[in-house]
């Protein structure tokens, strides 16, 4: 024997009853009525939506002496720890700009599976920082005159890369609209739809930033990078570069790869939901099949400006080119003329309409 | 000889005084064929004709007799044509024989002889046993109705309640020649001096702009709904300058709350210069003046407003919308400026690393769950309306605006 459930009209929330006459649900409240079969069918489909999310990783371990050749380097400042081959060695952090000490030999971590190598060299970095200054408005004079370009260094920025197939199981309610007037009224029908949608589709190389002392949000702006040009680890790639090591540890990246695999699996499936004049999603769930992670290098070269005694960080993708970074602004200043400027220009219009019309 | 030709000069003398006063009465009120006065009462009826004419510029003339040769109707447009050349006023007829009563009404431009007061003069003339006393009790209707507030033309002119040819159609072409004020203060609210400064500042606006501004106030609508009235009201009286008309009139009927009534119309260019918003701008201007019952203060707002509008070079309230919306645009220019300036971005998307053709739709299903109908009485015209444009009774075109409150 089923149990008694009290059924919620998805129009107004109030309890529905079983009509004999329609032979259907409807609302005592706002007289709408249900199709028991869609009511059932849109219980079940939400009954069958738990999130699950797993993943997998074959990472590689050094092999003996590899690291060998490695120092790791601690910033005094901010406490970032760097890595470069003892060829290149580091005298300061490549993110606050101060003194680095060399700590001893490279030990410890996972080795990255993938890098990919610069292919962009310092000069291209100093003269996207030119190119990207260029043409800004309000900027303080005195940045543009007086800032220093204190330290350009290529590092290359641990990410974790995560792929998988989302497979998404998302209800949507969708809306069509009829409209029509007599000489009274205006009439407005709207015909609910409950819409399901199941199916999966598949990311590749998610980037994760895999360090705390790089802003998530300035790597994510200097992406694409393309991992076709991405190849196995070697030490001798780091020739010349500093290398941080990621001290996010994949499950913690993982958190961010699954809010933008998420957002853009679902976006993917309301985008098949065609023919009508809204559509709301309801409940949306993802599982991940065939999750896999993997570690890489990422080439960044970082400029830090300093400027009225503070550090502004700048970053271009080493592989693109994609130069990003905030550029002080004086906003009041900004607003002020926009806002004056605009204010003057309408009164101008003004006067000249005046003229023209008493012509 | 000197006697008898001296008693020929004083013939002649009386005789002339006798024409000169038989010329006096070429002009009579009264027509009594069949002698119920003395000579002595239709002087005095006369006198009261006279005095009445005098007073007003109407001629009321009254007619007794059990005639049947021609109609009715004739006979008492025949009373009135034989016997005045005035353009405005009445002659009623009292045919003994069938006791009833004809009227033929001439011009009347003030709109004064409508039913109820031709009913009450008839009454007046009823209320007693003798002619003569009937007779003075209907002037002395007549004379209250004339000197009274007169009720304005709001249905076709130069029509009569006998020989009624309504056409109700007034010509582009035939246009009507105004004859009230540009003030018309029917419900008497406005005070005299005001009204009078009001009248000379609506007619120098006329002057000076070619546009007719009006201000109507009556406590009755006369059936009729507010829009009706005061396009009837303009087209009928003649309202409008120039050849096209141009001009508008504002119709406000007191009362209590929820009972006031303001409508403004116009017409010709002046549906041009005072757009939708300029009129509902204006009524809403005035409407606390209005309930204050400041009616200096309103209806100097109302001119105040119009002038502004009809003022060459753009109204002053352009250059606040003008200056509001550069400033607006003013700030989007420049956050777009210092929005380029900021180029870290966080990025919530994967959608550059969905692997190519990966996307497999297993299920899809779009289930009809229910429908419902939504029911919204459309906007009725009581509490603001407005409109476009409309067709007056007249066959013209107005636009206008209105409110209740």
């Amino acid at each position: 024997m089923s149990a008694i459930t009290e059924q919620k009209c998805p129009h107004c929330g109030g309890a529905v009853e079983f009509n004999i006459g329609a032979q259907k649900l409807k609302c005592p409240y706002c007289d709408t009525e249900f199709d028991i079969a869609a009511m059932q069918q849109a219980e079940d489909f939400a009954a069958n939506t738990v999130e699950q999310i797993n993943w997998n990783s074959q990472n590689s371990q050094w092999d003996a002496g590899e690291t060998d050749g490695m120092s790791v380097y601690a910033c005094k400042s901010c406490g970032g720890e760097i890595v470069a081959d003892r060829t290149t060695g580091a005298t300061s952090c490549p993110y606050c700009g101060n003194q680095v000490v060399m700590q001893g030999q490279f030990s410890g971590a996972l080795k990255p599976d993938l890098v990919i190598p610069f292919k962009l060299d310092k000069k291209a970095a100093k003269e996207a920082l030119k190119k990207h200054f260029k043409g800004k408005k309000f900027v303080p004079k005195a940045f543009l005159s007086d800032n220093k370009l204190d330290e350009v260094k290529g590092v290359y920025v641990p990410h974790w890369l995560f792929s998988c197939d989302a497979v998404v199981n998302a209800t949507y309610q969708a809306e069509k609209y009829k409209h029509w007037s007599d000489s009274k009224n205006d009439y407005t029908e709207t015909s609910a739809y409950n819409v399901y949608r199941s199916g999966a589709i598949g990311f590749d190389n998610v980037p994760v930033d895999g360090s705390t002392k790089m802003p998530d949000d300035l790597m994510e702006s200097i992406e694409p990078f393309n991992i076709g040009e991405a190849v196995p680890f070697n030490t001798a790639y780091l020739a010349g570069y500093l290398a941080d090591k990621y001290d996010v540890d994949v499950n913690q990246s993982m958190n961010r790869a699954n809010e933008r695999i998420k957002a853009s699996a679902l976006d993917a499936f309301e985008d098949t939901v065609k023919g009508y004049d809204s559509v709301s999603p309801l409940q949306a769930n993802m599982q991940v099949a065939n999750g896999s992670y993997k570690y890489a290098l990422y080439p960044v070269w970082l400029l830090n400006v300093k400027w009225n005694g503070k550090n502004h960080t700048f970053a271009m993708n080493g592989q693109t080119g994609k130069f990003v970074g905030n550029i002080p602004t004086e906003d009041k200043k900004a607003r002020l003329i926009g806002g004056l400027g605009g204010l003057a220009a309408g009164a101008l219009i003004y006067i000249i309409i005046n003229i023209i019309s008493s012509l | 000889m000197t006697k008898k030709i001296f008693s020929i000069l004083i013939a002649v003398m009386v005789c002339l005084s006798m024409a000169v006063f038989a010329s006096a009465y070429t002009q009579l009120y009264i027509y009594d064929p069949d002698f119920h006065l003395t000579e002595d009462e239709k002087y005095e009826i006369d006198m009261c004709g006279i005095e009445i004419e005098r007073a007003t510029g109407y001629a009321v003339l009254f007619g007794i007799t059990s005639q049947t040769e021609i109609s009715n109707e004739e006979y008492v447009e025949s009373v009135y044509a034989n016997n005045t050349d005035t353009a405005n006023g009445i002659a009623v007829l009292h045919n003994t024989e069938e006791q009833e009563y004809y009227y033929y009404i001439a011009g009347d431009e003030k709109g004064i002889f409508n039913d109820d007061v031709i009913d009450a003069m008839i009454t007046a003339y009823n209320a007693s046993d003798s002619y003569y006393g009937g007779l003075m009790g209907f002037y002395a209707a007549a004379e209250t109705a004339l000197e009274a507030p007169p009720v304005y033309n709001t249905a076709p002119m130069g029509g009569n309640a006998i020989t009624n040819n309504s056409d109700s159609y007034v010509s582009e072409s035939e246009p009507i020649e105004r004859t009230l004020p540009l003030v018309v203060d029917a419900a008497n609210i406005i005070p005299d001096d005001v009204e009078k400064a009001l009248i000379a500042r609506c007619e120098t606006m006329a002057e000076e702009y070619k546009m007719e501004v009006a201000i109507v106030t009556t406590s009755d609508f006369g059936g009729l709904i507010a829009e009706a009235y005061a396009d009837d009201f303009y087209d009928f009286n003649g309202y409008g300058y120039g050849e096209n008309d141009d001009g508008m009139l504002v119709v406000y009927k007191p009362g209590e709350e929820g009972e006031r009534e303001i409508y403004i119309t116009t017409h010709g260019n002046g549906s041009g210069v005072f757009f939708q918003g300029i009129r509902e701008g204006i009524i809403a201007d005035m409407k606390n003046h209005l309930i204050a019952e400041d009616y200096e203060k309103a209806f100097n707002t109302y001119l105040d407003r119009a002038e502004a509008q009809l003022k060459p070079g753009t109204p002053i309230i352009w250059l606040f919308v003008l200056a509001l919306v550069g400033a607006v645009v003013g700030l989007l220019i420049t956050g777009s400026m210092t929005a380029k300036n900021k180029s870290v971005i966080a990025q919530n998307q994967a959608k550059v690393y969905t692997r190519q053709g990966s996307m497999n739709v297993t299920d899809a299903q779009d289930v009809f769950a229910y429908s419902f109908v939504n029911t919204t009485p459309k906007q009725t015209s009581s509490n603001s309306n407005d409109d476009s444009t409309h067709t007056s009774s007249s066959g013209r075109t107005h636009n206008g605006s209105g409110a209740k409150f």
